[in-house]
């Protein structure tokens, strides 16, 4: 027998659906649409004219990304920065939050100065680091100079933009992974810890078989999210190398950008970001499934 | 016996007490570090010329000096980027929280055919990268004629599933009692949204609040695809239009760069507690 609804019951789906319509009707407009269009984009060729003369060409334009050198030059400074970062932030912010856990003096100061940068614009983050890794008497050369090193060209050189900009983002993110760490570290039952003093084990072994074992969960999301993050660079390479010197800190997000809003090849540079939304999203389900089988 | 088990005890104390001074010395050198870029930065935005390149560095400016913000508004409407920016920012965070309200309270509240899908639907969203969107919005835009316009700026950012799922959290933790009590007294469903949730989401709309309205301000990429005037460029646009100059002086930019951040700096020393809140409750990009 068919399920039969109460009045009731239908002015509360009724009254849910009006709840929904402007939430859905942005989603499908702004999110499901384009996204959707993006796709065919990337199977199409459009000559640049009317955006009416577009004609579909199958995967053609995934071939030519696959055969430019440009192409992979791009997918491997964005694995650099991928995985040069999140190592960088994943020990760097674990230690902070241990260190910042405890009853400390100044403690808000400490979690405030280090939180800070997450919430300035990037444009101002990479303004304030062109300035001071200037090359010359930039402030960090100086400080350099004052202990007997050499000073260097930063962003103009080539070997070390990526570094600087390593730099620049671990400068703006740590607070960030730094403040979910410290919040799983508050999950953690003060009994557990209470065991080990009575047991009287050292900070390794607390460290390795009580703290460890109970934030792991949350390491594996802060890795996951900072993998999608920083795939999707693209705001410190335009303002600050512009992809050079050399090639070096040429990034997917900025080679799409450029693919689209510089030679205006939009259906090329769907593709670009066709291919990059697969292998994220490879990337983050395989992430998923070894996060969970590790639980 | 007991004079070697007191001096193991001192030594562990001692041992602490050094692990401790330890700790917050690097504590300290790393806050100075953190917040030397910021401190230089409105250093050198009241900088007279002769001194910023000044070795040793010097500072604190003295005189304190405005003219690197004259400068920059000499080249651009900064007066006018800053009302973009705000109107921006605020018209798309009061869009996104009524949208965000309604759809959470439904999700939240009641019962209906699809429930689950949609709301899965919603989730998986968030796994959409942001910028394989930016290419079609911006020909739809453009093909609607809202190319280079303030609505192509605030529409794309109405509606957020983070903002849907993190209210719907909230909502749910809010005890039924009251909104069963009034459904008994006849109230309508939109009386009770306003008049019992909200209330009581407080802490939860804030979070959200200031969350629209950080990446909307500090939102780049989107903003520079699809804004071409320099009247209508929002001030994270205008930054970078600036530091691309031939010219690069680095008064004039470290002052529109403090522009740019002392209003976000300030929401945050306002409400330091709800930025914390909103990024454990799920990571949101910033």
């Amino acid at each position: 027998m068919k399920e039969r609804l109460s009045v009731r019951q239908k002015k509360e789906m009724r009254d849910a659906y009006i709840f929904l319509a402007p939430c859905v009707i942005f989603f499908a407009v702004f999110v499901l649409y384009p996204f959707a269009y993006s796709l065919y984009l990337s199977l199409s060729q459009w000559d640049g004219g009317k955006i009416t003369n577009i004609t579909f060409s199958g995967l053609d334009n995934y071939k030519r990304v696959f055969a430019d050198k440009d192409f992979y030059n791009s997918l491997k400074g964005t694995l650099v920065y991928t995985v040069g970062i999140n190592l960088i932030l994943i020990f760097a912010s674990t230690f902070l939050a241990i260190v910042l856990n405890k009853k400390r003096p100044f403690k808000n100061f400490f979690k405030a100065a280090f939180f800070i940068p997450v919430v300035l614009p990037t444009t101002v983050c990479a303004a304030m680091f062109k300035w001071i890794f200037s090359a010359g008497d930039g402030l960090f050369n100086l400080a350099l100079n004052a202990v007997g090193l050499p000073g260097q060209a930063w962003f103009q050189s080539p070997d070390l933009a990526m570094p600087s900009i390593l730099i620049m983002s671990t400068w703006k993110w740590i607070g960030y992974n730094m403040v979910i760490i410290i919040a799983a570290l508050q999950g953690i039952p003060e009994e557990y810890y209470e065991v080990g003093r009575i047991e009287g084990v050292n900070w390794y072994t607390k460290f390795r078989y009580i703290t460890l074992p109970s934030i792991k969960p949350t390491l594996w999301f802060v890795i996951i999210i900072g993998i999608i993050n920083s795939f999707q660079v693209f705001d410190q390479v335009y303002l600050l190398t512009r992809g050079g010197p050399l090639n070096r800190t040429m990034v997917l997000v900025y080679y799409m950008y450029v693919h689209a809003f510089e030679y205006y090849d939009l259906s090329y540079a769907s593709a670009v970001a066709w291919v990059l939304f697969v292998i994220l999203f490879i990337l983050t389900a395989f992430q998923m499934k070894l996060s969970k089988a590790e639980k | 016996m007991k004079a070697a088990a007191g001096h193991t005890l001192k030594n562990a104390v001692y041992k602490k007490h050094a692990g401790n001074i330890i700790s917050f010395v690097l504590l300290m050198a790393g806050s100075v570090i953190m917040l030397i870029p910021i401190f230089w930065m409105l250093s050198t935005a009241f900088k007279e010329q002769g001194q910023i390149w000044n070795v040793p560095p010097v500072w604190i400016p003295v005189p304190i000096i405005l003219d690197n913000f004259r400068d920059v508004f000499e080249i651009l409407p900064v007066d006018r980027l800053f009302c973009n920016s705000v109107l921006v920012s605020v018209i798309t965070t009061i869009i996104q929280l009524i949208t965000s309200c309604m759809g959470a309270y439904a999700f939240a509240r009641l019962n209906f055919k699809g429930k689950n899908v949609i709301f899965l639907f919603f989730m998986a969203s968030m796994m959409i990268p942001r910028y394989i969107l930016t290419i079609p919005l911006f020909l739809i835009f453009n093909q609607l004629r809202l190319g280079n316009t303030m609505t192509a700026l605030i529409l794309p950012g109405c509606v957020s599933a983070f903002s849907v799922f993190l209210l719907r959290q909230f909502i749910e933790e809010l005890p039924q009692e009251f909104d069963e009590a009034a459904t008994i007294d006849g109230a309508s469903r939109w009386k009770i949204l306003f008049r019992i949730i909200i209330p009581l989401a407080k802490p939860g709309l804030m979070t959200l609040i200031i969350f629209a309205f950080m990446n909307v301000w500090n939102d780049f990429f989107w903003p520079l695809v699809i804004i071409n005037d320099t009247e209508k460029m929002t001030l994270q646009v205008g930054m970078a239009f600036y530091m691309g100059a031939k010219k690069v002086e680095w008064g004039p930019i470290m002052a529109l760069a403090s522009c740019c951040s002392v209003p976000i700096m300030m929401l945050y020393l306002f409400a330091q507690k709800s930025f914390m809140a909103g990024i454990t409750a799920g990571g949101v990009k910033g």
